[in-house]
């Protein structure tokens, strides 16, 4: 076991630790204090102590960001990598020649073409950087639909085919989907993880560089005390115009970001769940995630299991790093407004349950942290909505008490600030400055603003980015705390596929998830403009016009259209478009039109199609258990034909090689035209009879 | 000149002119179950040798039934797929595989495609086990260890301090 006593990093980390704290709790609690000072006299207690709660929360929470991207700010401009001793990128080893490292996939009901076309990505730059004798690939799916499953295995086969892979790309589907995708990667643990020492997680829209990945397999080597290694995946890809300003704040202030992340975590850093390499042995060993008891959504198994995967590494003294210096990583954004919120609603039931593991013994405080931290990104949005409820009740409170009890309620006109300046002033410096040390870190590197399109172009896309997100946050804010009440009272979600495309939304679906919130922002909008007069208004216009905007918002930044229209106008535009990287070419549609296609049912293909129902035959096993249902099944299908069987009952009849065999020839031996036709078999011997 | 069925008798060509009046007779009666063969044939990349070789046993297979409607069928499909095994010397799923992973049908895996395939599919499973350790979350023992780390902390500075110099 590489696990070392003696952590160098560790008295350096503890250190800047200590400073990041001060940096975060005492400017908030001056802040606080001059709240004090604005709000003393003026408020009752029980207003008061509240507000000044939330606000120094908010504010807390806000400055962390705003320092981290402060201090990646700073060691980005000075140009020097993180010299911290135990820092893996320092040591690396050639790996030894029995060194193997699975590629896992976990897949999950997705989009096959796009996941083929990913692996192949990954599979061919790992054999143009030669490293390829070292990998092996796993697609591990936990797919439901059988049309799916069918797919998935016919494409594996053809992929093995055209890469000559066989025995390189390997393919399981798990009939039962026990906890999900931490379930999924367990499963492959326990049947083959003794076989690789290393293990690189992927997402379905994941791809990587060769080089990269040998990389992270040369800084395993060379520092055995490592447990897990993250590479801060680029996200690239999309087309819609939500998605490309998802893209371009990411590659534009993710750097400074990462970076500042990178110098508060050092050794004790987080697992987001792909893109990252680990080590089999103590990843089996340590970290199998506990059930929380209690039911769903805050108990039971583990909704985000990357963050507490991490912690159960560190907690058994193996160290997970960071690096966001490792480039090459990619992977995709939720392509609109709903698929991203969609996402949310599942972040923000796992990242509650992970305030249940706050106590856990040994945990270390660094992912005690990262606990509250994840739990604070959904929290955030119902606290801030509280505290503009709290700021209207006492704006109410000093209004009436200000004039003696004779003003009536809707009298504001006495009011000369609706808020102080000097809030107003230091909350937009914590919020925008990080963008602009964005730009300045891009400006200084030669060659670099090209890349986003431009100086112009960049500091305009930078602009309406800003002002999208303003936009959109209280959107956010609307569902997050929507997701945190339901998470609260007990409404779980279920585990659903993602969408990978570029899928638009429809003024339907615009209209059905975010109607409820652009009629809240319009009626409040009346309601406050006519209340508060327009000096007042003006300042709540960037939280009503959000909300009144949901709808709209909503259809139009799911466009492609609009988004290929702003890439023409060199708007949002990234690195990786300029100059696009071979892994990435490589994921063209182009790449995998060579890959099987099914034609209607894949269920009667597979069941009719000689050669596709030798593929499928070929990989599963006689389940003698099943046989009596399966003989029922067999013979429903082909009495009523295979329309009337249900996903669960393909399923069955799927996963047995007998069934699938007896199906095939007695579909081809069956003399009954309607029966036949059922099965997409009409053609020539009917010609013949007709003759 | 017409030829009655007598005069084939003295034709050194005549045994194989039985077969063939034979073969079409079978053919003709069995046209629509031969069209289904041919069906199915046509959705498996075979070579004509190969093709007209399994068409061939089919027909002798259906020389002399006396069935119709699905068992006809049946025995036709039954007769193609001992055929089609007989291409690999084992299995007919095994040629089937073949045929459409392009492979020489029989000539690879000692014609046991369908294991290999499996084995290509999932290597060898090597058992471990992975189950969650306890994780104690108790609030009231997370309190206990914080105030007892406090106290040992302050302990080992008083242990240090006992080794600084001239008080050793």
């Amino acid at each position: 076991m590489g696990r070392s006593s003696a952590r160098p990093w560790e008295a350096i980390g503890r250190y800047r630790r200590y400073w990041l704290s001060t940096f975060i709790i005492l400017p908030a609690c001056g802040a606080g204090l001059m709240l004090v000072q604005v709000l003393a006299d003026r408020l009752p207690l029980w207003l008061e102590i509240p507000t000044l709660l939330i606000f120094v929360l908010l504010f807390a929470w806000i400055s962390a960001g705003f320092w981290t991207a402060v201090v990646g700010f700073i060691l980005l401009m000075r140009g020097r990598t993180d010299t911290v001793p135990g820092n893996p990128e320092l040591r690396l080893a050639e790996p030894r020649p029995q060194s193997r490292v699975a590629i896992v996939m976990p897949i999950y009901n997705e989009e096959v073409e796009r996941v083929a076309a990913g692996l192949q990505a990954t599979y061919k730059s790992l054999q143009h950087a030669g490293a390829l004798a070292h990998f092996e690939f796993f697609l591990l799916s936990d797919t439901r639909d059988p049309a799916i499953w069918l797919r998935e295995e016919l494409v594996w086969s053809a992929l093995c085919q055209s890469l000559d892979a066989f025995g390189r790309i390997h393919y399981r589907r798990r009939p039962i989907n026990n906890k999900a995708k931490s379930g999924n990667v367990a499963d492959f643990c326990r049947r083959w993880g003794k076989n690789y020492e290393y293990m690189v997680v992927l997402d379905a829209d994941s791809v990587m560089n060769g080089e990269t990945l040998y990389r992270m397999l040369e800084m395993m080597e060379g520092n055995p005390q490592v447990g897990i290694i993250q590479t801060q995946p680029l996200a690239v890809n999309r087309e819609t115009l939500y998605a490309r300003l998802q893209q371009f704040a990411q590659h534009l202030y993710g750097p400074i970001f990462s970076a500042g992340l990178r110098f508060w975590q050092l050794g004790d850093g987080h697992y987001i769940g792909h893109n990252a390499i680990l080590r089999t042995v103590p990843f089996t060993q340590y970290c199998a995630l506990p059930v929380l008891p209690g039911r769903a959504p805050l108990g039971g198994p583990l909704l985000s299991h990357d963050f507490v995967e991490a912690a159960l590494m560190a907690k058994s003294g193996w160290e997970v790093w960071f690096v966001p210096s490792l480039s090459g990583s990619y992977e995709e954004v939720p392509p609109t407004l709903i698929d991203d919120l969609k996402r949310d609603r599942r972040w923000a039931q796992g990242n509650l349950q992970h305030l249940r593991l706050l106590a856990g013994e040994g945990l270390r405080p660094a992912h005690r942290f990262l606990f509250i931290n994840g739990a604070m990104s959904f929290l955030a949005a119902p606290l801030w909505g509280i505290f503009l409820i709290l700021g209207a009740l006492g704006s109410l409170h000093w209004a009436n008490t200000a004039n003696n009890g004779s003003t009536t309620l809707f009298d504001w006109s006495w009011l000369a600030d609706p808020m102080p300046f000097w809030l107003f002033g230091v909350t937009i410096i914590l919020l925008l400055s990080p963008k602009f040390m964005a730009v300045l870190w891009v400006m200084y590197q030669r060659g670099q603003k090209e890349h986003f399109g431009g100086l112009f172009n960049l500091l305009a896309s930078m602009f309406f980015e800003s002002l999208f997100s303003i936009l959109m946050a209280p959107i956010r804010m609307a569902f997050h705390s929507q997701f945190v009440i339901q998470t609260l009272m007990g409404r779980g979600v279920h585990w659903g596929g993602q969408v990978r495309g570029d899928q638009e939304t429809s003024w339907v679906d615009a209209f059905r998830y975010f109607g409820w919130y652009s009629a809240l922002g319009l009626s409040l909008a009346a309601l406050l403009y006519h209340f508060l007069g327009l000096w007042h208004f003006v300042w709540l216009v960037p939280i009503l016009g959000g909300l009144t905007a949901a709808v709209p918002i909503a259809a139009w930044t799911s466009r492609p259209a609009l988004g290929r229209w702003a890439r023409r106008h060199r708007l949002f535009v990234i690195p990786e478009e300029v100059r696009v990287p071979p892994e990435l070419q490589a994921l063209s549609a182009d790449s995998v039109a060579y890959l099987p296609h099914i034609e209607g049912d894949p269920f009667i293909q597979v069941v009719v199609d000689p050669r596709f129902n030798a593929i499928h035959t070929a990989l599963q096993r006689n389940r003698t258990g099943a046989w009596p249902r399966a003989a029922n099944l067999c013979h429903k299908a082909l009495e009523q034909g295979p329309q009337e069987l249900n996903n669960r009952e393909r399923n069955i009849l799927l996963s047995d090689r007998n069934s699938m065999l007896a199906l095939h020839r007695a579909v081809w031996s069956t003399a009954d035209r309607a029966r036949l036709a059922a099965w997409g078999l009409q053609s020539d011997e009917w010609k013949l009879t007709d003759v | 000149m017409f030829k009655d069925e007598s005069s084939y008798g003295v034709n050194p060509a005549g045994e194989l002119l039985v077969g063939w009046t034979e073969e079409a007779t079978v053919v003709a009666n069995n046209a629509l179950v031969l069209a289904r063969v041919e069906q199915y044939m046509a959705r498996l990349s075979l070579s004509e040798a190969q093709r007209l070789w399994l068409r061939g046993e089919v027909v002798v297979q259906l020389r002399g039934t006396d069935m119709e409607g699905e068992a006809l069928y049946a025995q036709a499909f039954a007769s193609l797929h001992m055929a089609l095994a007989t291409l690999t010397d084992g299995d007919e799923v095994d040629a089937r595989l073949d045929l459409s992973l392009n492979l020489p049908v029989g000539g690879t895996h000692d014609g046991k495609s369908c294991r290999w395939l499996q084995r290509q599919m999932a290597p060898a499973i090597v058992r471990s086990s992975m189950n969650a350790r306890t994780l104690n979350r108790s609030w009231g023992a997370a309190l206990l260890r914080l105030v007892q780390s406090v106290l040992r902390d302050r302990g080992a500075i008083s242990a240090i301090r006992r080794v600084l110099p001239g008080e050793a």
